[in-house]
């Protein structure tokens, strides 16, 4: 097949959209009464029927083919009050019908419940876990609220240690994940190489988690997807947030433009100014160390059917170290920028335009005693997005889109002692490794309730991977069946693929360098099969029960040790794994009391050719049992207390069997070396942690203020992050490398 | 509500029970380690061959030595079957006149008295020459910081896989100023002191008088962090062939073995390299009195 022939069938599912027919309704955005920011996920149902509809991603719903005379809606949404609208419809009227919703609290429990049980009205999503952003905010670790510490809290989701806010999410490894910031891709987003998310949670609106087995709407990765949405701002009044905590201070302004809105926030560590107060060791001095993130987003509307917004996100790690004729600087920095076109074509019918531009950077340099070294990785990515919804009936919608991605991945070391020696390619000491690959991909989806009992939803998604030549067919499927009243089984399957590599250490941020799929390495591959239980045994309590399992095809790891890169095989083993295992799921998302119980049982497997002696191995990450609670508990209007506890089984490592002595050419003493057994076959003590929040409302001179109290690691439970055999002597020592002990801080907020 | 707080504790308790460590362990499983680098221009000699030792009971590196083994070292026309010592920490030895040619290939043979056998191939490389060697003496600078050095070795040649071969071991390290005139013998010795000095707890790496490196390039300034301690110096470049090059990554890099660089075959694990050297001398003064 020719490039032609491919691109004209990436474009022909496109084209289908072209012709399709309108028909009554009504439809709208539902909106926050107190700002207008539009709500994702929020419920409109026709009383007295089983109909109805859920906002999407832009806030947006419809209701189609509805008899004329008099209808009554009712619209409810988690933490607002619920809103009853009686409409007189004229056949064949189209009417819209934009909501306000005030906040509430618990007074909305009952429709909130019905809003959950609707929650796959225009698709069937599975394994997807919802957190609304009150709760994220609660929860925070250090002082600091995150929504990767948060998601990290989830049954099913590890970690490589308790200092790393990388996701590996059923034995998916981060680079699998498909992180998205109003549906732009972004890289690396940690802060504190790999603390924290490099998200801050007062720029975030929605947070979703889909953890396996998602819609052809998304693509380019094997695992999962993380959708996050930026708030659009206020368009009522001026308004912002200061937060002063232990680690970075926030600042979150936002208010009404136009015909719209802006939203501005940052954070900023303030490390240098406690700096300044510390004894100054020129011999041993302490690392420069920051980080900032900016969000901005201004966001238009051009009369009731078209809204533009345009946002960016900045995000920048600096870490520099001087100690005279030693000395280093490291930085990691991304950046966003998108436009976003939101079209109402006709009441069944929106478009979403995405065009954006992404760049990840990471950076070392470093200089001893004038013998220079640096390396960098940096990653274009220009991605044009385009989806349309068509809801041809409440019982049958439809998304179609296609994706155009244009990359320019480069790797560039030099270890040769000058930093003047760059050339294009590659030569002992010094690698210049650019790629640039264009990536297609065109999807249809369509889902079809067949009865109130049954609904199906099957998609295609067709993705070219340039640079590799290589075309992937990605068929998804779903299903839905009530088999009692308030008891929905699920099911899915598809098959997934992934052009970008990950060279990482697990944990480390450092360096981690994204590579696209060269002639020397496969394209990923991966299946997914789940089955989900999902029914609400209490009132306002949703329980999941997953089973899945995931096949993983040309995964890849690091080598350690390069001596020159021509392609990518020279960085990187390819192999094979396997991730299978079972998870349950108790939530509470709404009113006084609110948090999760969840737990874990899962299976992760991996083979590669040049490790392990070819043998199966299970990865760092893997831990069997998985066992996670998080409750919040608004006490009165002032006090609100929560915590959260995980228990984890060992991380893995691998044990040695014996020791011999290295020595090079003219040593003395040399090296002890160890031989190491079975790769990750040993497991560290069980992890488990207790962390603990308090937060007490009060007003500051007419500003609404909090004091927010944390205790990280109550118990000081110090997990071991590392654990080897020290053979630098005679005596072979078993030496552990403990984590953060019990760390306390307090945090001030202040809303104007 | 109970019943979901049973269902909390019972889990709890469960979990605890069945997801026990692993204690760190012990089983010891014994592989013959070779580490066998021909030089250029010298004799065969210190080829060590070892017997790597549990983890739980005192290392001791001459009685690890396996001395009963049949090593023999062939470069097609002539087979050099060598000794060894009944004690001491050096290898084995080829007991005769003969030295290693440039740009030969050689073969080791070792038949263990268990039946069990290793070989390994290595051409040897050609030699490195100084274009600019170290100077005679090197002033380690009196202001540590953001002092770059202002010697610069080159050499030329033709390296095996681009990397070079450098190490620097310290001479004097009991001594100070026993080589040069004018200085009171008397006066001991001390350490360079940098931000990344070894830890004296770590007696082998605070004791190691050689320091290694690697480098792509034919040059280098003096990197301070190599040195210390004060005094005469022994500078080497290497031309390392590739399986050396790789056992030189294999010491620089991590605790643990790789069993990707490894260049013997067989019932063992470790090296059968070459290189071709050349060497100087120059004296570190000191920063301070």
């Amino acid at each position: 097949m020719n490039y032609t022939s491919k691109l004209t069938l990436l474009f022909i599912l496109l084209l289908l959209t072209t012709n399709l027919l309108l028909s009554s309704s009504i439809s709208g955005y539902v909106k926050d009464g107190s700002n207008q920011e539009v709500l994702i996920g929020a419920t409109v149902r026709l009383d007295g029927s089983t109909r109805g509809a859920q906002t999407n991603k832009d806030g947006y719903y419809v209701i189609s083919n509805l008899d004329k005379g008099n209808i009554s809606i009712t619209i409810s949404y988690i933490g607002y009050e619920s809103k009853s609208i009686k409409l007189n419809l004229d056949s064949g009227e189209d009417r819209r019908l934009d909501i306000k919703l005030d906040q509430g609290s618990v007074s909305t429990t009952e429709l909130s419940v019905y809003g959950d049980k609707d929650d796959d009205k225009v698709e069937i999503s599975i394994s997807k876990v919802n957190i609304p952003m009150q709760q994220i905010k609660k929860i925070r670790i250090g002082g600091e609220s995150d929504v990767f510490r948060t998601l990290q809290l989830l049954p099913g989701v590890l970690t490589s240690s308790q200092i790393s806010s990388g996701l590996y999410i059923r034995g998916g490894s981060p680079d699998q994940n498909l992180v998205l910031l109003d549906g732009s891709t972004v890289y690396n987003p940690t802060h504190l190489f790999g603390f924290i998310s490099a998200f801050n949670t007062e720029a975030i609106k929605d947070v979703e988690l889909i953890k396996g087995g998602f819609n052809a709407e998304y693509g380019g990765r094997l695992s999962s997807v993380l959708n996050l949405t930026q708030k659009e701002g206020s368009r009522e009044k001026v308004e912002g947030l200061f937060s002063l905590g232990a680690i970075s201070s926030k600042l979150a302004l936002e208010g009404p433009i136009g015909n719209g809105s802006w939203f501005i926030g940052g954070r900023r560590t303030y490390f240098e100014v406690i700096k300044a107060f510390l004894p100054d060791d020129p011999l041993n001095p302490i690392p420069d160390f920051n980080f900032y993130d900016l969000n901005g987003k201004i966001t238009q509307n051009f009369g009731d059917d078209d809204k533009v917004s345009i946002s960016g996100f900045y995000s920048s790690d600096n870490l520099d170290y001087d100690a005279g004729n030693v000395n280093f600087n490291l930085g990691i920095s991304n950046r966003l920028g998108a436009i976003r076109w939101t079209h109402i074509i006709s009441p069944e019918a929106f478009s979403t335009v995405n065009l954006s531009t992404s760049r990840y950077i990471n950076g070392f340099d470093a200089d001893n005693s004038g013998y220079k070294i640096l390396q960098q990785n940096i990653i274009n990515d220009i991605t044009l997005k385009q989806s349309l919804d068509y809801y041809f009936s409440e019982d049958f919608t439809t998304k179609i889109g296609y994706e155009f991605n244009v990359y320019d991945f480069d790797y560039l070391a030099d270890f040769t002692g000058t930093t003047d020696s760059i050339v294009e390619g590659s030569a002992p000491g010094v690698t210049n490794f650019p790629i640039h690959d264009i990536n297609y991909a065109s999807y249809l989806q369509a889902k079809w309730q067949i009865n109130s009992l049954y609904s199906v939803q099957g998609g295609l998604r067709v993705n070219y991977f340039k640079l590799a030549d290589y075309f992937a067919l990605e068929p998804r499927l779903a299903m839905k069946y009530y088999i009692q009243p308030e008891v929905a089984i699920k099911a899915s399957w598809g098959m997934y693929h992934q052009n970008l590599k990950l060279a990482t250490l697990q944990d480390f941020a450092f360096f981690d360098t994204w590579l696209g799929t060269d002639a020397s390495l496969d394209i990923a591959k991966s299946m997914h099969y789940i089955i989900s239980l999902e029914t609400q045994p209490y009132d306002g309590y949703d329980l999941n029960f997953d089973v899945y399992y995931k096949s993983l095809k040309n995964i890849t790891e690091i080598k350690r040790i390069v001596l020159e890169i021509n392609e990518g095989s020279d960085v990187l083993y390819q192999g094979e794994g396997e991730a299978f295992g079972a998870e349950v799921f108790l939530q509470k998302k709404f009113g006084d009391f609110t948090g999760w119980l969840g737990y874990a049982y899962g299976f992760v497997n991996a083979r590669f050719d040049s490790l392990n002696s070819k043998n199966y191995f299970r990865p760092k990450f893997d831990r069997r049992h998985d066992f996670k609670v998080v409750a919040q508990y608004d006490i009165d209007d002032s006090w609100d207390v929560g915590a959260s506890f995980t228990f984890q089984t060992g991380q893995s490592y691998t044990g040695q069997t014996s020791r011999f002595q290295l020595r090079l050419d003219g040593e003395t003493n040399g090296r002890g070396k160890t031989v190491p057994s079975n790769r990750y076959g040993l497991r560290l003590p069980n992890s488990h942690q207790l962390n603990l929040n308090a937060s007490y409302s009060f007003d500051a001179f007419g500003f609404d203020s909090k004091v927010l109290l944390d205790i990280y690691n109550v118990y000081s439970r110090r997990d071991i992050w590392f654990r080897f055999p020290n053979v630098n002597n005679n005596e072979t020592v078993i030496e552990d490398f403990r984590l953060l002990p019990i760390i306390p801080t307090l945090s001030i907020e202040v809303k104007f | 509500m109970l019943y979901l707080k049973t269902i909390l504790v019972s889990s709890i308790l469960f979990l605890f029970a069945v997801s026990c460590e692993d204690p760190f362990p012990t089983d010891y499983i014994p592989v013959n380690y070779v580490e066998a680098a021909l030089e250029v221009g010298e004799p065969i000699k210190n080829i060590i061959l070892m017997k790597s030792q549990p983890l739980n009971v005192e290392f001791d590196y001459e009685n690890s030595l396996i001395r009963d083994a049949e090593i023999i070292i062939s470069t097609g026309e002539k087979d050099f079957v060598l000794k060894t010592n009944p004690e001491g920490e050096d290898g084995y030895y080829y007991d005769g006149d003969y030295l290693v040619e440039e740009g030969k290939e050689y073969t080791l043979t070792i038949n263990l008295a268990d039946g069990s056998t290793i070989t390994g191939t290595t051409i040897t490389p050609s030699a490195p020459i100084w274009l600019r060697s170290a100077p005679q003496t090197i002033q380690y600078p009196k202001d540590t910081i953001n002092k770059a050095s202002n010697d610069t070795l080159i050499w030329d040649g033709e390296p095996t896989r681009g990397f070079w071969g450098i190490s620097v071991k310290a001479l004097d390290t009991l001594e100070y100023g026993i080589y040069l005139d004018g200085v009171p013998a008397s006066e001991m010795n001390r350490r360079v002191t940098t931000p990344i000095s070894d830890n004296p707890d770590l007696e082998w790496r605070y004791q190691e008088q050689t320091q290694w490196g690697a480098i792509p390039n034919y040059r280098t300034p003096v990197v301070w962090t190599f040195f210390k301690w004060y005094g005469l110096h022994e500078i080497v470049i290497y031309n390392l062939d590739y399986n050396y090059q790789q056992w030189v990554f294999q010491r620089l890099v991590q605790r643990e073995y790789d069993e990707l660089l490894t260049s013997v075959e067989g019932d063992g694990i470790g090296v059968f390299g070459s290189f071709n050297a050349i060497r100087d001398t120059f004296f570190l003064i000191k920063n301070q009195p």
